[in-house]
């Protein structure tokens, strides 16, 4: 770089513009903000409480097992703290606790002002919080779910499991996962479109990476799990048969649904600690990772090669061995990518002997890759089919698990807390307390957990809340126990820690302490920094010497706000050239009301409470609509200039908006949740074809020729729409309003159509229903939207320019078109294709 | 958004493997449940060979490209899912199937 944009001093008082227009909400309303750096830091917090939570159910558990014949905990207790402790750290801690890395670091990482949807991410950790608190306190109740994170049924039907525990579990998780879907797609758009300029794919800090390839795998994760959760509660709560073996279900279409989301759930918390280690480890040595397209290329192999790994959690259920061996040759796979990086981490860290120091990061990451190799290689012990069925549902399952995911996960986790606290904070961590809990979690670690390879192989299984002596067992859990106390230690002295020193701050932070070499440690404030650097390595810190300087004194991009509020820069996907600024949102209550009733709303259903519940879901809608009725500004006519010559439009509409990205995100997670339904019904057809009806059986041609005539002419309608706002806003009412017709009309063939199969009568009946169930929600959002752009349109806020509302509506009404042509296809072709 | 879904190429190499896996998985599922293991070996060789040949096409065209980070990283997912590809198909020839 040999000019800079803004050579030129900057005038006064810009500065404290760009404060002012940034400046966090004081007093009560300081929970509306919505700065990335205010709710990282809450989200992080949040998910460190649900550890310590999830944590002393642990010990609880530990002092139940210390001895034989132990009568702490009855049976029920244990039942519910084993399934309270595997759901919390894997839903409320793991997930939530990268996801908030994610939104702390990356803005300022990738050189951007804010992520592109900041109220997302306030909905998103406001849902969760609120969400996981009172899930949490069901376990005062006893009303805690008690039949393993897992959930299988028939153990959780209503049959062997009545009452709310397991409705807490299916209601509760499945709505937090809502949460998680919020952030990753907030994460994938800002990952592509918010980079600073200059700040190619190959230039991006591994980090970010992970974060896109963890993003993308909750996308397609994700609404496996959601989709099963609704089919249990339907099943639950209206008798759909979907996992009742007599009436046609089966319960292994459970495992199929929630191991799709399992497996890959297991690296899309690793993939993020990954990418924490290969941020870390440069730094420690002060040398460029080794490697980096390799890591970048095994981040991605990974993400794809764990979706074909999910009947490795099944190879005890009686699939058939060949289909077993697919998956087992995978999961041998998989390990390759794994020992890609972490060769790359020895090389780096080889390549700068003798510079690293011994501090707290640096032993969190060394304590890593020991850890986490011990896991990967019993990981690759019980991919062996035959070894697996020897260990299976042992306590070794348990060494293994706990092995990878702390690892994998909760050591990168606390590496990461020590190296970015001076990013966040107006003191670093104290090394010396840090040795201690380094020390203390490393030791009692595997005194805990290297004993449970050996009790697993003693035979002693998971999930039994005592045992009898004379096993040889009595030895390695007493050994188990003091280990458990020992990890305890370690993070209390930690908690002290935090108390002591972490002072949030970002102006006056304790800075780049460790000389790293990537944009997060630039001179910060709320606005993140104060001019858009260009980016023309990927340690730009290390590559650029005076950037730190410029970027403070303005000479970058964007060192003002030209449009008196909050802006970032909109940058091309893959190159980063900038494209537009993008005018951001500021604090408001719309959000969290939004998500304080969206869990109201699940939480009272799951307690049968079903008209407050509706009035929640009608309140939370409201925030919705009144969120998004702020959204989509009065386009500015004036192109801004961000320096350097640059002059960038204000307002863009169509497919380079981040708006038009998101829903297309959105758009991709509702594919993969009518995906795993199409699963569901082909699933169920191969168990019990018997229930599928004859050609003769189904209703007439006449029917799904009318759906598919209704739905295509219900595109047309749209389409005609979409032409006639060129011409003005008033335009559009009726062919909207007949489109809206056209659409309800095919739904109410389908219904009746279907009048003769009851879906509580058989696995067909229930698939073919939820098939139209998924039509009809689809269908509920699309009149939503209509009505919104309508009202838009009404009070002057949509025309021919202003028109990102009835974009967005207009891609969802195709997309529904389009599900639903795919619905009556399979529903009404299926079963005549069969003959 | 048009050059960007040209850039979607990235993942031609991971399509490929996912349809290859769901190919080779739902064949033998829907084989053994209706007891026809029969045409098994058959149809996921048949699979593997199509899918393998279309990933070594992609790492052909990729390496006689002019290597910039986009068409590396291109010919890498190909050549790792062609290898996926195969190791996850040799099962076939040393286990029965549907038993």
């Amino acid at each position: 770089m040999t000019t800079l944009p803004n050579p030129a001093p900057r005038p006064e008082g810009e500065i404290d513009e760009l404060r002012r227009l940034w400046r966090t909400p004081r007093g009560l309303r300081f929970i509306t903000v919505i700065n990335n750096n205010y709710i990282g830091i809450l989200y992080v917090g949040a998910a460190f409480l649900f550890f310590v939570l999830a944590g002393i159910l642990a010990l609880l558990m530990r002092v139940q097992l210390a001895v034989p014949e132990n009568d702490f905990l009855g049976p029920d207790r244990y039942n519910q703290f084993f399934t309270m402790h595997g759901t919390i750290m894997m839903f409320l801690f793991a997930v939530p606790a990268v996801e908030a890395m994610g939104i702390l670091l990356l803005p300022n990482m990738l050189g951007a002002r804010d992520l592109p949807f900041p109220r997302l991410s306030a909905y998103a950790f406001w849902a969760y919080f609120v969400g996981g608190l009172v899930f949490f306190l069901s376990i005062f109740k006893g009303w805690a779910p008690d039949g393993g994170w897992f959930m299988n049924p028939p153990l959780t039907n209503e049959t062997y499991s009545p009452g709310y525990n397991a409705d807490f579990w299916l209601l509760g998780i499945g709505f937090i996962e809502i949460s998680a879907i919020a952030g990753a797609v907030e994460i994938v758009v800002g990952v592509l479109r918010t980079r600073a300029p200059g700040m190619t794919l190959g230039r991006m800090p591994i980090f970010a990476w992970a974060m896109l390839v963890f993003a993308v795998m909750i996308i397609f994760a994700f609404p496996a799990v959601i989709l099963a959760t609704a089919l249990l509660e339907l099943e639950r709560a209206f008798g759909w048969p979907f996992f009742l073996a007599e009436l046609g279900g089966d319960p292994l279409l459970w495992q199929h649904l929630f191991w799709f989301f399992g497996h890959p759930e297991v690296y899309i918390i690793f993939l993020p600690a990954a990418g924490m280690v290969s941020m870390i480890v440069p730094t420690l040595v002060q040398a460029p990772l080794v490697a980096y397209r390799y890591v970048a290329l095994a981040l991605a192999a990974t993400a794809f090669l764990s979706f074909g790994l999910w009947v490795h959690h099944m190879f005890a259920t009686g699939i058939p061995r060949l289909s077993l061996s697919f998956f087992q040759a995978a999961s041998m796979a998989v390990a390759i990518p794994a020992g890609v990086q972490v060769f790359a981490w020895i090389a780096t860290l080889a390549q700068g002997r003798g510079r690293m120091k011994m501090t707290t990061p640096a032993l969190f990451v060394l304590g890593f890759l020991f850890t986490f190799v011990l896991g990967g290689l019993t990981g690759v012990m019980v991919a062996v089919i035959p070894f697996d069925w020897q260990a299976h549902d042992s306590y070794f399952i348990v060494a293994h698990l706990h092995y990878v995911l702390i690892g994998g996960m909760v050591f990168p986790l606390f590496a990461g807390f020590y190296y970015w606290m001076p990013y966040t904070s107006r003191h670093r961590l104290s090394e010396r307390l840090g040795r201690w809990v380094f020390g203390l979690m490393f030791v009692g670690f595997n005194v805990a957990f290297f004993p449970m390879h050996l009790t697993g192989l003693a035979g002693m299984p998971r999930r039994v809340y005592t045992y009898a002596e004379g096993y040889g067992w009595e030895t390695p859990n007493f050994v188990s126990t003091v280990g458990a106390f020992l990890i305890a230690a370690g993070v209390l002295v930690f908690i002290v820690d935090v108390a002591r020193k972490f002072r949030m701050a970002s102006e006056d932070n304790a800075g780049n302490v460790w000389n790293a070499g990537t944009l997060e440690w630039l001179p910060n404030g709320n606005y993140s920094n104060r001019s858009i650097p260009v980016v023309t390595s990927r340690e730009p810190l290390w590559d650029q010497p005076n950037l730190a300087a410029d970027v403070e004194a303005g000479h970058y991009y964007l060192p003002g706000a030209p449009t008196g509020g909050r802006e970032t820069i909109v940058t091309s996907a893959l190159d980063a050239k900038p494209e537009f600024l993008l005018r951001m949102p500021i604090p408001g209550w719309a959000p969290l009301v939004a998500a304080w009733f969206t869990a109201a709303f699940f939480l009272l259903l799951t307690v049968k409470l079903v008209v407050p519940a509706a009035v929640c879901g009608v309140i939370a809608i409201a925030g919705m609509l009144h969120w998004a009725w702020e959204l989509d500004p009065a386009p500015l006519a004036a192109p801004v200039d961000i320096g350097g010559g640059i002059r960038l439009p204000a307002y863009i509409s169509g497919p380079r908006s981040q708006s038009w990205w998101g829903v297309v995100v959105l758009l991709l997670v509702s594919a993969a949740l009518y995906g795993c339904a199409l699963f569901s019904y082909l699933y169920l057809w191969t168990v019990a074809p018997w229930t599928w009806p004859r050609p003769a059986q189904l209703p007439g041609l006449a029917y799904p020729f009318a759906e598919a005539l209704l739905l295509g002419a219900s595109s047309l309608a749209v389409g005609l729409a979409n032409r006639r706002l060129s011409a003005g806003p008033r335009r559009i009412g009726a062919p909207l309003f007949t489109g809206l017709l056209f659409l309800i009309a095919a739904l109410a063939v389908e219904i009746w159509a279907q009048r003769d199969f009851a879906p509580t009568a058989s696995a067909y009946g229930a698939v073919v229903w939820l098939l139209a169930s998924l039509a009809g929600f689809q269908a509920l959002v699309v009149v939503t939207l209509a009505l919104f752009t309508l009202a838009r349109a009404a009070r002057g806020k949509l025309d021919r320019v202003r028109r990102v509302t009835f974009d967005n509506a207009r891609l969802f009404w195709h997309y529904t078109v389009g599900q639903s042509l795919v619905g009556v296809a399979v529903a009404h072709g299926f079963p005549r294709m069969l003959g | 958004m048009n050059a960007d879904l040209a850039r979607l190429r990235m993942l031609a190499g991971v399509a490929i493997w996912a349809l290859h896996f769901a190919a080779i998985y739902g064949f033998t599922a829907v084989a053994c449940a209706r007891r026809l293991p029969g045409p098994v070996p058959l149809a996921v060789a048949l699979a593997t060979l199509v899918a393998a040949a279309a990933c070594a096409l992609i790492v052909i065209a990729e390496l006689r490209k002019p290597q910039g980070f986009e068409s590396w990283m291109t010919g890498g997912l190909a050549a790792l899912a062609l290898l996926a590809i195969v190791w996850e198909a040799v099962p076939v020839v040393v286990v029965t199937p549907c038993q």
